[in-house]
């Protein structure tokens, strides 16, 4: 117990005479970290363990620090998250876009409302400096495994036959088939579900 | 695991004659791409240094890194997006997506300067297998968008 509590004020003092260590070099800021508000301002959680101790930060905007001894959360403010990582939050790169594209039974002929989908998907497409793009085909339940498979690969090639952009090359490209395996809709064996005919495209 | 565990050594082995073309693919397998960058930045591993650019793929164990000018983005596999302010070092050291098989998994060692995190699938998917190592502390992140600063004269 004593040993410990001594151990506690070495440590203390040893991050103290470092803290005044970095307030006399320029800009020095313990690391702590941020949670930020989502797009529909709600925040996860994140759980910040320490050599003593763990912090759990789970309202907008709380902060701690990441540091060996526990200390209080607090609430940062905008400034100070822009004047710390204004650098970091410019370079994030844009938010992946995500197309669904559906399919009639049993081949590989679009849906005319999916059909007039490609343009969007291209200009998605064009609209980006570095884009990767993955085309991921899914049957339904129909017919057996191994031939939904194939289906859903024919598919995704398919699609990626029909996307007229310069920037998709074989490099940024991914072409796969997930089969019946991975539906939109749960079903059962050998349903005809107009959902789970897709193919589902990300553009990164 | 064993048979990267040799690949590594044998690579390990062969690193000095420069044999080791052959061995890239082993586990370096593509997690993401480089989509934004500022300044001087640069992608490192086993010793070797290459400039980014947006495009470039990124592989598992690979250091990004930036100067006092530079900034970073990249998109992973999962749509998990990451970027970095200047004077940072940051390396994915762990990355499963194979949803299919649960194999879900995203390990990311910071080791200095500033880090913009917003979840991807795998967070989605499996909300205790995200997390970021610092110098001082483990970050378990269950799905949402942070920004971290870590100063590598923190006492550990």
């Amino acid at each position: 117990m004593i040993a410990s509590h001594r151990h506690r004020a070495i440590m203390r003092t040893t991050q103290g005479l470092l803290c005044l260590l970095c307030l006399m070099t320029a800009g020095c800021t313990s690391s702590y970290i941020v949670l930020l508000p989502n797009a529909d301002g709600t925040a996860g959680k994140v759980l910040v363990k320490g050599l003593n101790g763990i912090n759990v930060l789970n309202s907008p905007m709380e902060a701690v620090r990441v540091a060996a001894l526990p200390s209080n959360t607090y609430v940062a403010t905008p400034d100070q998250v822009q004047r710390d990582f204004g650098a970091a939050l410019r370079a994030s790169p844009k938010r992946p876009t995500h197309f669904q594209l559906y399919f009639q039974p049993g081949g590989s002929v679009l849906t005319p409302e999916s059909e007039l989908l490609l343009q969007r998907v291209v200009q998605e497409i064009d609209s980006r400096e570095a884009p990767d793009i993955s085309i991921i085909g899914h049957t339904d339940t129909l017919g057996d495994a191994s031939a939904n498979e194939t289906l859903g690969l024919e598919r995704a090639m398919q699609v990626k036959s029909l996307l007229f952009s310069a920037k998709l090359t074989l490099a940024n490209t991914v072409v796969e088939s997930h089969g019946e395996k991975n539906p939109l809709v749960k079903a059962a064996d050998n349903t005809n579900e107009p959902r789970n005919r897709r193919v589902e495209i990300t553009v990164r | 695991m064993l048979a990267s565990r040799a690949v590594r050594i044998l690579r390990a082995l062969l690193l000095p004659i420069g044999l080791t073309a052959g061995l890239a693919w082993a586990d370096e397998a593509i997690i993401g791409h480089v989509k934004t960058t500022t300044g001087q930045t640069y992608l490192v591993a086993a010793g070797k240094t290459v400039a980014a650019q947006p495009g470039a793929a990124l592989q598992k164990g690979q250091m990004l890194t930036t100067d006092h000018t530079g900034s970073l983005g990249v998109t992973l596999l999962d749509n998990t997006v990451l970027s970095i302010g200047p004077d940072s070092e940051l390396v994915v050291v762990e990355y499963a997506y194979s949803p299919g098989r649960n194999e879900l998994k995203l390990l990311i060692r910071m080791t200095k300067g500033t880090l913009h995190y917003i979840s991807g699938v795998i967070a989605k998917l499996q909300p205790e297998g995200v997390s970021i190592k610092t110098p001082t502390g483990l970050i378990g992140v269950r799905g949402t968008e942070l920004v971290l600063r870590v100063n590598p004269w923190d006492i550990q």
